[in-house]
């Protein structure tokens, strides 16, 4: 057959002419002798090549080289005659079939492989899956995720865990603030004074500080340097900040910011988002969702568009699950955690509101449809039985955990239901803390679990001191461990 | 190229035998009639021999637009000029209509005509068509032959069965199914 197929390229004085065709090809290898004009050879032979065709190479689709060997086999089912073709979506080209399941959600990826092999082997091995992964919880880190696992096992496995919130909890008190403080690495502590107000609010990533400060701006430093390296200078109080890849989403009075990371713009606003003090925010990894906590008691969900897209920020939704103004939030796909002065913690699934936007298609995986104002959804869960004013929250590896007005830290370590089998818990390093004291108003707790490879274990705290009797407001690394 | 001052045109000829006539800045819009208009290796009738008649038909209909549209554009400032939801919208009614299988002709045929609008709006066709879907509604739509053993399903079904379990809205079509 290849033979044949070389001999008619050779004997084609036209062949450069033809837009390369590979039922050109088979068709015509089917008649050489005929020699007859290909274009003619394809319109009468038909029927001959509808016989071939199951036996074509991969060859197939020559305009596609990632091409798996599956189309060919199936596709001589629906050619019956050359009247009534009927293709299918496996006679596509593989990379044409993967660029489809490219904007499928995670869900609908894993329906699609249950349609038939081939299709069970692309939308597996989609590069889809570390997307959805990454998306959601950023990559994981160290070595607890054993590489030789697909990115979809992986992404399975995380989901399942997401379900353990609405499950039973233990609760863990922590007396770091009260007893001696154990550093773990002396060397790491380091205090920067510049902030002339008191700080609320802190956030870290791989190179920066980040800090927000009554003194109406935001400074962020060099964590190598320890230097102040930009402000961002506010109207108002600020009250919260997160750093969210090339932007920072701040909180000061009752309106919410969005500043690029590097050149210190504004480059979005959004004003009055709370009947008084907007108090907290919280952001989704990829940075397309942005949650607002304020002194009215809601929590408002946006949807921030691409830097690329015109599109306004727009509110999706709305909870009032506390008596009274939320003071802490915390996000992790798809729970979203606030505390408040209430002394009760509300967790809030936002999977059914995303699920339901998002079926207008294509490459956004978040999408709202609706003008309308938004709905005000009822919270999944309460947790009670902290003490009144719980400052902050955070969420992640089946813990809760929150700080208040006690100065103690709360943790709620959630149990993975026993009868889902499938869920392989991994063994957690120590638990480490990052907790952050100071003024009653600003604790601040950062979990980072998974963070046992990374050689300093990131941990911050703001406080405030009397020097030369003067006030001075700085950041401060403290490292907390469980007590016993 | 220049010297005539009507257009030039093209002719394309299709699997099945059919001969198109269309205007070069047409065939333009596709890159590889693109790339072999301007290598200038085709001087007579190009066969198109993957794409049948009523599916070049179709591609020609979308070129024909995206001329249109880079005409008017680039020419004047025309108020007539479609904004980015008109655009959606007639990407809309384009596919409006057509069929899986249909659609998988199209998809092929712009895929190698090198059409990339088009590819898009295929695309994103096929996803919606895709969405909210059974294996078995996805197997009936598109033509696809459940090669699985029943081991091989059961098993596959196992593995997938999170993505099966979901909102009411689901669980309403299950049972009426």
């Amino acid at each position: 057959m290849e033979l044949a197929c070389q001999a008619t390229q050779g004997t084609s004085p036209n062949t450069k002419n033809f837009v390369h065709n590979p039922w050109y090809e088979e068709a015509s290898s089917t008649s050489l002798e005929g020699l007859i004009s290909p274009a003619i050879t394809i319109f009468h032979s038909s029927e001959v090549t509808c016989k071939v065709l199951g036996k074509i190479s991969v060859s197939n689709f020559d305009s596609s080289e990632d091409i798996t060997t599956s189309p060919g086999r199936k596709a001589c089912s629906s050619y019956e005659s050359s009247t009534t073709i009927q293709r299918s979506i496996t006679d596509l080209p593989a990379a044409l079939v993967s660029e489809i399941l490219h904007c499928l959600d995670a869900k609908e990826l894993g329906v699609v492989s249950c349609v038939s092999t081939a299709l069970n082997r692309i939308a597996s091995d989609h590069h889809g899956w570390k997307e959805f992964y990454c998306e959601r919880w950023g990559m994981p880190l160290g070595n607890l995720f054993p590489t030789e696992k697909s990115w979809k096992e992986l992404f399975i496995e995380r989901e399942f865990r997401t379900k353990i919130f609405m499950g039973r909890y233990s609760v863990d008190a922590l007396y770091g603030h009260t007893e001696a403080v154990r550093f773990l690495n002396h060397s790491s502590e380091f205090r920067l004074w510049e902030h002339e107000g008191p700080v609320t609010c802190l956030a870290l990533d791989s190179l920066k500080i980040y800090s927000g400060s009554w003194d109406m701006s935001v400074r962020i430093w060099d964590r190598i340097q320890l230097k102040c390296v930009k402000i961002l200078r506010h109207g108002d109080w600020v009250w919260s900040l997160v750093p969210c890849g090339s932007t920072i989403a701040t909180s000061a009075g009752r309106d919410a910011y969005i500043w690029g990371a590097e050149s210190g713009k504004q480059v979005s606003v959004i004003q009055n988002v709370h009947v008084g003090n907007a108090y907290s925010l919280a952001r989704s990894l990829s940075g397309d969702l942005l949650f607002t906590g304020g002194e009215d008691g809601a929590i408002h969900m946006y949807k921030v568009p691409k830097d690329d897209t015109d599109e306004n920020i727009t509110c999706i939704a709305t909870w009032v699950p506390h008596n009274g103004p939320i003071l802490s939030l915390a996000f992790e796909f798809p729970w979203l955690v606030s505390s408040s002065s209430d002394g009760k913690v509300a967790l809030i699934n936002v999977r059914k509101l995303l699920r339901s936007s998002c079926q207008s298609s294509s490459r956004s995986r978040v999408r709202v449809i609706s003008k309308l104002p938004p709905a005000v959804e009822p919270p999944q869960r309460m947790l009670h039985g902290f003490g009144p004013n719980l400052f902050s929250v955070d969420i992640g590896a089946d813990r809760i955990v929150c700080g208040g007005e006690e100065e103690v830290l709360q943790k709620c370590h959630f149990k993975a239901n026993s009868s889902s089998s499938i869920i392989r818990r991994f063994p957690h390093p120590p638990f480490t803390l990052d907790s952050l004291s100071g003024t009653l108003r600003s604790i601040n707790v950062a979990l980072r679990s998974y963070s046992s490879s990374e050689p300093k274990p990131i941990s911050c705290s703001h406080s405030r001191c009397k020097r030369n009797n003067t006030e001075l407001f700085g950041i401060k690394t403290v490292k907390y461990r469980n007590k016993g | 190229m220049s010297e005539s001052t009507e257009k030039k045109m093209v002719r394309l000829r299709s699997s099945d035998g059919e001969v198109f006539e269309v205007e070069e800045s047409v065939a333009k819009v596709a890159k590889t009639l693109q790339d072999m208009l301007e290598e200038d290796c085709a001087d007579a009738v190009i066969p198109i021999t993957c794409v049948r008649a009523p599916i070049l038909t179709k591609v020609i209909d979308y070129c024909k637009d995206q001329v249109m549209i880079s005409s008017s554009s680039s020419t004047t400032n025309n108020p007539n000029e479609r904004t980015e939801q008109e655009r959606k919208a007639w990407g809309q009614k384009f596919m409006e209509g057509v069929d899986s299988s249909t659609l998988c002709e199209l998809l092929v045929a712009s895929n190698f005509l090198n059409i990339e609008g088009l590819l898009n709006l295929g695309v994103d066709k096929m996803v919606s068509m895709i969405q909210g879907k059974y294996p078995q509604e996805i197997r009936d739509m598109f033509n696809v032959v459940n090669d699985f053993t029943p081991e091989e399903e059961e098993e596959i079904r196992n593995q997938n069965a999170w993505a099966f379990e979901r909102d009411p809205y689901y669980k309403k079509r299950s049972s009426s199914k």
